[in-house]
């Protein structure tokens, strides 16, 4: 499956936050936007997933835009981790996981062997399984992260749209969810997240989108975006590149001037 | 193969509803015993011809089965706005709801008694469903940050409609004779009993509590999808505005008509679905059904106790200060929670 968006914009009352964003992301890679804060990628991301309208432009999946197909359908499709929620009652774990079944459930709302089938191989996903039956509102933030991503997988669309899936998590929960990603666009699954970090960017991405300005200013492998002088330009910080078949970015501040 | 655990199946859903069922037919029974000290139950059942018997069948029986009612339809309500509105400390009593379908219900009372001489059946609970949904768009509107409904804020806007609509009834009573002033009073109390005069309102609350139980039913995996917040319970699927535009129309309607016909009685839909929630858990499957049946066994059973202690005190209580009674400190401890869970 293919999302694509054409020339998207969007606006945050008079003011535009972006403008003509155009990307895609095919079955089976994994691209990731980067850029600082405020430029609009969380905004991006809710567009693309069809939780909020763009100002202009059209996304589609598989040709088909997204504004036009019933919720349902666009989310057994398209799905999306934000950030995580405030617990509202005392749900558990698991219970929070299946509601990522919703758009295949039947009219009567009760779950299949089949449903259980994937909350299960979900929470074991994210090693979840000793906290599967705890209440939410007692789980740490970062554990919070982990039910959020567990349900997405659990929601198993062909498209998977991700705002920032590692912040909250250890270097080895993070690096877990990185290769969990990887391993699901190898599966044949769109994937596309928004991070900040640029070293798990590269570690995540085939290609790269980087959003700055109010508009995209680079795309490609990590390899060809994360230059030090587009960095510098971009972030404002000085950048020195470690190349170990995938590259690494080391940061230092700009000096003062 | 999946380890064992709880998730909600429909094989729990109608065991919980046989459980239901049983709580009210209880609940209805002691409701019996406890609520006419006076009667013998014997006679009443066994002499179709004794006064006992008409007392039963006139009085006790459509009471019993209006407090039934009244307390499902607040059960439900109150089960319902909690989920829709993500916010433990919605009832429709709280949130002015229950305020605003008293005035209505009043306004349009006296309107229609003074343009002709008897107002017609159904203009109170129509007033009341008209009262109700204003005061529901009001909380909404001055009670959401950013179209998403803050907790906190919409208790405080409850709070002014609430004192609002209390005021302008006052008003509307001053209007009429000492009688008026007196009936007002007991309506912002609530009170049961079943006029024989107005056979008919027994069965619109009965039809109120079958009205909410059939629009909030098939939307309770929905109302589970909301404790995700908005924006995720969007990304699955569901359309949480649309949600809560249909079912403020749709609970308004049997709160207006149960405020129309007992007033105000306050708390029910609060306390009941908390103490269903610990045994239940948060799923709406099972939380709303069983609200509904508890609600009803809680004002019945408020109801009978009140008849019961008319004859010690010399005077009947309104139900509402019970219901209040039990649901003011819980509410209070709620909020004690919140607060501190929010500092």
């Amino acid at each position: 499956m293919r999302l694509v968006a054409e020339r998207v914009s969007a606006r945050y009352g008079a003011a535009t936050v972006f403008a003509d964003v155009s990307l895609e992301v095919a079955a089976g890679e994994v691209v990731v936007v980067v850029g600082p804060n405020g430029v609009g990628k969380s905004t991006l991301l809710r567009i693309l997933s069809g939780v909020s309208r763009a100002a202009s432009g059209v996304v589609r999946v598989d040709g088909e835009a997204l504004t036009g197909m019933p919720p349902r359908v666009r989310a057994a499709r398209v799905g999306v981790l934000l950030e995580a929620p405030d617990a509202t009652f005392g749900f558990t774990t698991r219970e929070l996981v299946l509601l990522g079944r919703y758009p295949h459930l039947g009219r009567m709302g009760f779950a299949s062997a089949r449903d259980l089938a994937h909350v299960e191989r979900a929470i074991a996903a994210m090693q979840l399984g000793p906290l599967a039956d705890r209440p939410y509102p007692t789980l740490s933030s970062g554990e919070r992260q982990r039910t959020g991503i567990a349900r997405l997988l659990c929601q198993a669309p062909p498209v998977m749209l991700l705002d920032e899936p590692t912040a909250r998590l250890d270097p080895t929960h993070a690096l877990h969810v990185v290769g969990l990603l990887r391993q699901a666009a190898a599966n044949g699954d769109a994937v596309l997240a928004v991070v900040h970090d640029l070293d798990l960017a590269a570690k995540l991405a085939d290609r790269l989108v980087v959003l700055a300005e109010g508009r995209v200013v680079a795309t490609g492998t990590p390899d060809e975006v994360l230059e030090p002088e587009l960095i510098e330009r971009v972030w404002k910080v000085r950048a020195r590149r470690v190349d170990d078949g995938r590259p690494s970015v080391v940061l230092d501040a700009l000096p003062r001037s | 193969m999946p380890a064992r655990f709880a998730v909600t199946s429909a094989r729990r859903q109608v065991i919980v509803m046989l459980v239901g069922a049983g709580i009210i037919a209880i609940a209805a029974v002691l409701a019996l015993v406890i609520g006419m000290p006076t009667v013998d139950l014997g006679i009443a059942l066994g002499e179709p011809t004794s006064w006992q018997h008409q007392a039963l069948v006139q009085l006790q029986l459509p009471r019993i089965a209006q407090g039934l009612a009244v307390g499902a339809v607040l059960g439900v309500a109150g089960a319902a706005l909690q989920g829709l509105l993500r916010n433990p400390l919605a009832d429709p009593y709280v949130l002015g709801v229950s305020g605003g379908a008293a005035l209505g219900s009043a306004s349009v009372s006296l309107i229609a008694g003074a343009l002709m001489s008897s107002a017609p059946l159904l203009v109170a609970p129509l007033g009341g469903f008209v009262g109700a949904l204003l005061a529901l768009l009001i909380v909404l509107a001055l009670g959401a940050e950013r179209g998403v409904p803050s907790p906190l804020r919409m208790l405080l806007v409850g709070v002014v409609v609430n004192a609002l609509a209390g005021a302008a009834l006052m008003v509307l009573a001053s209007l009429g004779d000492a009688s008026t002033v007196q009936r007002t009073l007991v309506r912002l109390m609530g009170t049961l009993g079943a006029d024989p005069a107005e056979p008919l309102l027994v069965p619109i609350v009965v039809i109120a509590a079958v009205v909410a139980l059939a629009s909030v039913m098939p939307h309770t995996l929905a109302l589970n999808l909301l404790a995700l917040g908005d924006d995720t319970a969007k990304s699955l699927g569901l359309e949480p505005e649309r949600l809560r535009r249909r079912l403020f129309v749709m609970l308004s309607l049997p709160v207006g008509a149960v405020v129309a016909v007992t007033g105000l009685i306050g708390f029910a839909g609060l306390v009941v679905p908390h103490a269903v929630r610990l045994v239940t858990g948060p799923d709406h499957r099972l939380l709303v059904p069983l609200s509904a049946a508890c609600g009803a066994a809680f004002v019945v059973l408020a109801d009978a106790t009140v008849s019961a202690l008319a004859g010690p005190l010399g005077t009947e209580l309104p139900v509402g200060v019970v219901t209040a009674l039990v649901g003011g400190p819980v509410f209070l401890m709620l909020l004690r929670v919140r607060l501190r869970g929010a500092a």
